[in-house]
């Protein structure tokens, strides 16, 4: 219980910006003076509340299996009551489904020493006129846990190449003829994921799906969850499930029965007007196929020139400038 | 289409990030992206980009301490604010730093634009 205070007064803290000792959540409590906790940060106080949930959910549980229950009375009494106050109910069973599909198909996912499969993906832009225009592009991974990737993207507008064999990571820019090569020494696939989430020139936001440990990358920042039902995806029953987070909401379809991959992934980015979605369907998925060190080498077919990867530009699935023809 | 020129975007979260950065893309603009201040700062292209559009909720090094520190490094560089906060006291402490806007999320795009147009 100790542990569910201090989180309680650290998150309080942050939220008000408030320095240590102006707010205390002494044995759980919630002083009746203090301040909403974020106020006029909306979305920051959800979060709170949400975790607080959890949180609360979490401790009553472990109450009503510890036999010192009565130790642990007063801060989970005390949780409670914040939560009447702030109009939480305890999570119900949709919610519960939903993160335990969402917890099958990260272990079922994490589990897999190879994973090859094809996707397309639809990235949508809002532009300032408001007109909704899609980009779309299909595109093969082939993973080999724990240090092995290569994605292969063609849209449009460009057509690349990611290889990563442990050692160094290559981003082949196939319509240009122009790569870039970025050591990363004893890096796992789990570190490219993360680092390829900025600051590299080639964007994969569905290789969150393949982590190791996909459940908490993905539900660390959520705030809302929920089990809408069921879906087809290519022809495949699969478990729908709906995410909100801060900045976006993301909806994941999940293949039902024995087999719990991800089939559908679609992100709706809510800072920006129009509420722009990236669309990722998976198709093709294999588990335990035979992937040598040669999948992964670095084996252009023609003459290309190494850059530096801060040049590599125009490898976006959205290109520069609007493509767009003119208007009536 | 707007006066090119490279735009760094600032904001720690990473779908934003690809959003507003794609809305640039499509109107013509290179954006450069960054996922923290600190990233910004190392990329040494504080002196090369002609605006820079900053979350003011960063990790790590605040929008407003990132803005202070710009004030030394590129004190012409325009900068554009933009937060999911609605609070008068965050909107106080922007326009103290220094900033020719301050865009409140959902990020209208031709409202972007038009700072954009206005720090060029």
């Amino acid at each position: 219980m100790t542990s569910l205070a201090a989180k309680l007064t650290a998150r309080l803290r942050m939220l008000t910006r408030e320095p240590a000792g102006r707010i205390e959540a002494g044995a759980g409590r919630l002083s009746a003076s203090q301040p909403c906790p974020g106020e006029g940060r909306p979305q920051a106080l959800r979060r709170w509340a949400s975790d607080l949930r959890e949180d609360f959910m979490t401790e009553t549980a472990a109450c009503k299996r510890s036999a010192a229950a009565s130790g642990l009375g007063r801060t989970a009494v005390a949780c409670a009551i914040v939560a009447v106050l702030l109009g939480l109910q305890p999570a119900g069973a949709e919610e519960m489904g939903a993160t335990r599909i969402m917890k099958a198909m990260s272990d079922y996912v994490g589990s897999q020493k190879t994973i090859s499969l094809t996707f397309d993906s639809d990235i949508e832009v809002v532009t300032p006129e408001l007109q909704k225009v899609q980009f779309a592009s299909s595109g093969k991974l082939l993973l080999s846990r724990p240090d092995k990737l290569r994605v292969t993207r063609t849209g449009g507008y460009a057509n690349v190449e990611l290889l990563f064999d442990g050692k160094t990571v290559i981003i082949y820019g196939k319509n240009l003829d122009v790569f870039a090569q970025i050591d990363v020494p004893g890096a796992t696939t789990d570190d490219l994921v993360d680092r390829l989430r900025s600051g590299y020139a080639f964007d994969a936001p569905g290789t969150d799906l393949l982590l190791t440990s996909s459940f908490e990358t993905l539900m660390a920042d959520v705030i809302d969850v929920k089990h809408i039902g069921h879906g087809v995806v290519d022809g495949v029953e699969c478990e729908h499930l709906a995410f909100r987070n801060e900045d976006v909401d993301w909806q994941l379809w999940v293949e039902a029965g024995p087999r719990p991959i991800p089939r559908k992934y679609v992100i709706t980015s809510k800072t920006v007007a129009g509420a722009p979605q990236y669309t990722l369907t998976i198709r093709n998925w294999q588990s335990e196929i035979p992937g040598g060190a040669e999948a992964f080498a670095f084996k252009p077919e023609v003459a290309v020139r190494r850059v530096e990867p801060r040049e590599l530009t125009n490898l976006d699935e959205v290109p520069e400038g609007r493509p767009m023809g003119g208007s009536k | 289409m707007v006066s090119p020129g490279r735009v760094a975007v600032v904001d720690d979260d990473a779908n934003t990030l690809r959003a507003i950065s794609r809305l640039l893309r499509v109107c013509g603009i290179e954006p450069s992206s960054f996922a923290s201040a600190e990233d910004f700062l190392a990329s040494g292209t504080v002196g090369r980009v002609t605006c820079a559009v900053i979350d003011v909720y960063l990790t790590g090094m605040s929008g407003i301490e990132l803005r202070l520190r710009l004030s030394s490094l590129n004190p012409s560089l325009p900068v554009i604010f933009m937060t999911g906060a609605i609070d008068d006291a965050t909107r106080e402490q922007a326009l103290a730093a220094g900033c020719v806007a301050f865009l409140r999320k959902p990020v209208e795009g031709h409202m972007l634009l038009d700072a954009i147009k206005q720090a060029g």
